[in-house]
């Protein structure tokens, strides 16, 4: 038996990804029924750092993460005090002349792109930031970024948003299945075949629009029946490995330790300029200095990489590695209390590119941000969205659709 | 044979007894700052005061105005800044930690003065943040212990060296065992003896390795081991143990009511503990009320070191109480236990049916509200110790991976092992029985050790199975006859704090279900104390099983990955 449902459109994954997807859905006026395995906001969005960063190492990178980070900055003053947005900039750390170098031309890079950043020295550095070790030689200093607590952003945009009361919650409820005839990779379908209510400036798509494109997509919850969309969009992060194997969504376990409470210690989020070719050296280990001052007063100590399958343990050599690092860009963090270690899960695309995209006629994927899911998602649930009416995106698909990306390697 | 240490508390020089702790120290500084007060109000210069000439000051005190002599506040809460102070004397609660040379955030109660110490309480820890910056090198104090290096593996590892552990210890020791005994504080004993009046022994052929914190635990296979990840002095340590035995005991369960925030409210226990290390009690007016014997044991021993038990409020009807009694009928000693108790406390009110609804009073606790359940009346009062029972402090056992009930008791069999090869469990952690049963449970365990390697069924005493047995339908009928009226789930109102750490509210938890999506939404039991006094609450009063334990078990300085 199939429930009827279609003026609704499934989003599967209630993370940072799926619930900024919902909110947008839900503000173009579609009704929208969110599914997650767990807690909302209980996966990669609760165990990773919360930070939102300018990043333009590449124009399409920086066409997503500029135009999510526009979004964010409309969004946060409307937060509610629980999301903890604070303001606090990023020190890019530099600690040698190679480090120091790359700093100039990353402030070039952001500043080309109309985003403030500059190259403080270092005596300026430990003026503005006095934990910091006074051996390094200056820093790339971003004063737009920012770090919030994403759970509550989640709960934010599913229970208080604006148009929260279109959105369905189903938390606890395992999406086991999607119907099998609905995942043949349609053709790169060109932004007519989207349901043209919702085209038409945000109106639920209506079950004669999705019959005229054939059957409507269907997904099955663990121990439910077969339930029919309008549409189905997969955000469930590291679990699109099971829902959708051959987009190739591996987990990235990272490691982090936050602190007891220490209001001041530490006035900006602080990364080491290494930190991007520590990153994304291939498949081995790599840990790279990231720390940030949250809003509570405490230190949240990061970040490492590793691929280890879903081993939840705590590895003791790399969060050595991992505090180590701290220590050494900020010595007088040896003095703080660290009152937990967790492991968590970065959904990892093959090539490194982020997943917003269409996966089938209807069904849509926005999946694979590794650890950028929380800067970008603004950016990807308006991008998915206008996929999903029709509308001319603000950033170009093509560059992030895993669909087109598929094709590509597959002709390779 | 006393010896003095001087100290600076805010900027003041406080002389009190070797072995004080912190936490004390800074009562004694409060209460001779408040006498110094006073004295200046009432124009008569009495800068020695002692806590004794403070007492009769205090009618003068109420009289002009003047500020009572209340319990200080410790720190401020992270979100509303409200003062706060230590409830539960033992550092889970972290509501005592202050800044100890330099060093923020320190818990004060596990901290024993040293000469020349310099405490700051009560400040933002922003303060604090800048001398760490300016002390860049170097590595934070530790309090230096004395003992050798500890070994790196251990044929028979004992977590906790209270009665269970300890007897446990004597056990397996004396049959050939190689027994080392760890526990995270000073002295042996666990919270019923250390201090107190009946010490025991660490026996001789065991080693006891003190003030040395479990912080993490990594699983063994075929061929190895499990480890134990220790922090002693700030350093890590790891200890391959065979065979593992906690008997990390337990804690006091805490329930929320209006004003259980305000410094001067304690659990039973906690005040117990507190004043073991030296916290000033004589002269204070103290309510103590919650349920169990454990009530009158304490108060007994309050009234003992001076202080003014106003009256014992115990929760359970009389009713109750003495269907318990005549279930004690062929009991004597217990009745010699109670007799005793009983004349301790001649002339103390005893009210049954009667609890706490409410803690009153500005920056500390002034006066509580009592009930009945029909009227309502208030008693006034400097200190009130709260006990509602005891949880088991298994933390370590859950990382580890043993199972537990849904009272959070680890699940062990006849022979006290657990589900976790090599690893046993004794004592309250098993389910709260008291001292006898946690006794015998470590003799049974050491006698299970003594047994031929590979001997999966050994014999044990009858005798020892007979005293578990009595001793468990004892535990059970106190269970029973001191179970907490269902009116003590409804004390706290929507305003009423429920994470201490955190200052999550009663009323921001309401619309959830479930302990981690509270958690994850509301931040309650993500403080420093790790959910331990919010949890077990809410265990109790919402049914919530709590999150997954995280390590480390306890706080870690960073440094102490350092090499």
């Amino acid at each position: 038996m199939t429930t009827a449902r279609q003026s609704d459109i499934a989003v599967v994954g209630a993370g940072v990804i799926g619930a900024s997807i919902a909110a947008e859905l839900a503000s173009r006026g579609a009704r929208v029924t969110v599914f997650d395995r767990g807690e909302l906001g209980g996966g990669a969005t609760a165990e990773g750092m919360g930070h939102l960063l300018f990043l333009a190492d590449s124009p399409a990178q920086f066409e997503l993460i500029g135009r999510s980070m526009e979004l964010w900055d409309q969004l946060l003053p409307d937060l509610p005090p629980g999301c903890e947005v604070d303001k606090c900039g990023t020190l890019w750390l530099a600690a040698d002349d190679e480090d120091l170098a790359t700093a100039h031309e990353k402030t070039e890079g952001l500043r080309r792109f109309g985003v403030e950043a500059e190259v403080v020295d270092a005596n300026q550095l430990r003026a503005i930031e006095p934990a910091l070790a006074h051996d390094l030689l200056g820093a790339m200093r971003v004063p737009e970024d920012a770090v919030i607590y994403p759970p509550r952003v989640v709960s934010y945009w599913l229970h208080e948003s604006p148009a929260a009361n279109r959105i369905t919650v189903r938390a606890h409820e395992t999406v086991a299945e999607l119907a099998p005839a609905e995942l043949a990779p349609a053709e790169l379908a060109p932004a007519g075949l989207a349901p043209p209510e919702l085209a038409n400036a945000g109106v639920t798509p209506s079950g004669g629009a999705a019959s005229s494109r054939g059957p409507s997509p269907r997904l099955r919850v663990e121990g439910g029946d077969w339930e029919s969309y309008s549409a189905i969009v997969i955000a469930s992060g590291v679990g699109t490995a099971k829902l959708l194997p051959e987009v190739g969504i591996q987990p990235r376990k990272g490691h982090l330790a936050i602190t007891d409470r220490y209001p001041g210690f530490l006035r900006h989020q602080v990364v080491e300029l290494a930190y991007v070719k520590n990153t994304h050296m291939g498949e081995g280990d790599s840990v790279s200095m990231n720390v940030q001052p949250r809003s509570t007063g405490q230190v949240l100590i990061g970040s490492c990489r590793q691929f280890a399958g879903f081993d939840r343990s705590v590895d003791p050599v790399i969060t050595k590695r991992m505090i180590d690092q701290a220590i050494r860009y900020i010595p007088p963090i040896q003095s703080l209390q660290v009152i937990r270690i967790w492991t968590g899960f970065r959904p990892a695309s093959p090539d490194d590119r982020l997943g917003p995209g269409r996966r089938a006629a209807v069904v849509f994927i926005a999946s694979g941000h590794e650890g950028l899911g929380i800067t970008s998602a603004l950016g990807t649930a308006e991008l998915l969205v206008d996929l999903v009416a029709g509308a001319e995106p603000h950033v170009s698909p093509a560059l992030y659709d895993p669909a087109a990306r598929l094709a590509g390697k597959e002709e390779a | 044979m006393r010896q003095d240490v001087t100290l600076r508390i805010d900027g003041r020089e406080v002389t009190v007894a070797a072995g004080t702790t912190v936490a004390a120290a800074i009562a004694i500084a409060a209460g001779q700052e408040d006498a110094r007060e006073t004295a200046n109000a009432n124009d008569t210069p009495r800068a020695n005061d002692t806590i004794r000439a403070n007492e009769t000051s205090r009618a003068q005190s109420a009289r002009n105005g003047v500020r009572e002599p209340g319990t200080p506040s410790f720190r401020r809460s992270g979100r509303f800044e409200e003062p706060r102070a230590p409830i539960c004397g033992m550092g889970i609660c972290h509501e005592c930690r202050v800044t100890v040379d330099g060093v923020p955030q320190v818990r004060s109660c596990l901290t024993v003065v040293r000469p020349g110490m310099v405490v700051t309480s009560d400040r933002p820890v922003s303060d604090a943040v800048a001398h760490v910056h300016a002390a860049t090198a170097g590595r934070p104090p530790q309090s230096p212990t004395t003992e050798a290096a500890l070994p790196g593996e251990a044929d028979v590892v004992i977590v906790g060296a209270g009665p269970a552990g300890l007897a446990a210890a004597r056990v397996a020791g004396a049959a050939g065992r190689d027994v080392l005994l760890l526990d995270e504080n000073v002295a042996p004993g666990g919270q019923i003896w250390r201090g107190g009046s009946d010490p025991r022994a660490v026996p001789e052929n065991a080693q006891f390795v003190f003030s040395t914190a479990v912080v993490d635990h990594r699983p063994g296979d075929r061929t190895k081991p499990g480890t134990l990840v220790l922090l002693r002095d700030g350093r890590f340590h790891e200890m391959h143990y065979r065979d593992l035995v906690l008997a990390t005991g337990a804690r006091e369960l805490f329930l929320p009511f209006p004003g259980w925030t305000l410094p001067g409210v304690f659990g039973a226990g906690g005040l117990q503990a507190l004043v073991n290390g030296g916290w000033p009690i004589e002269g204070r007016r103290v309510v103590v009320a919650g349920t169990g014997p454990l009530l009158l044991a304490v108060a007994a021993f309050l009234r003992e070191r001076g202080a003014e038990v106003v009256l014992i409020a115990e929760q359970t009807p009389a009713r109750a109480l003495l269907e318990f009694g005549r279930g004690l009928l062929g009991r004597r000693e217990k009745w010699a236990q109670m007799w005793e108790l009983r004349t301790a406390l001649a002339g103390v009110p005893y009210r049954t049916g009667q609890w706490i609804a409410q803690a009153e009073g500005r920056d500390g606790v002034e006066r509580v509200v009592l009930t009945n359940g029909a009227s309502r009346w208030s008693e006034p009062c400097d200190a009130v110790a709260v006990g509602y029972g005891l949880v088991p402090s298994n933390e370590l056992a859950r990382l580890i991976g043993c199972e537990t009930d849904d009272r959070g008791n680890v699940r062990v069999d006849e022979f006290q092992r657990t589900d976790r090869p090599r690893v046993y469990a004794i004592g309250e952690l098993t389910g709260i029985g008291g001292v006898e049963l946690s006794e015998v449970e470590g003799e049974i365990v050491g006698s299970v050790l003594r047994a031929r390697e590979g001997d999966h069924h050994p014999t044990l005493e009858p005798e020892l199975v007979e005293r578990r047995e009595r001793a468990r339908s004892f535990a059970v009928a106190l269970e029973r006859a001191f179970a907490l009226r269902p009116e003590l789930a409804h004390l706290a109102d929507d305003e009423t704090i429920v994470c201490r750490c955190e200052d999550v509210k009663w009323r921001e938890l309401s619309s959830h279900r479930a302990f981690r999506d509270a958690k994850l939404v509301t931040r309650c039991g993500m403080g420093a104390c790790q959910g331990r006094v919010c949890g077990a609450a809410l265990r109790e009063l919402r049914g919530w099983a709590p999150d997954t334990p995280r390590p480390p078990i306890s706080p870690v300085p960073v440094g102490a990955w350092m090499d």
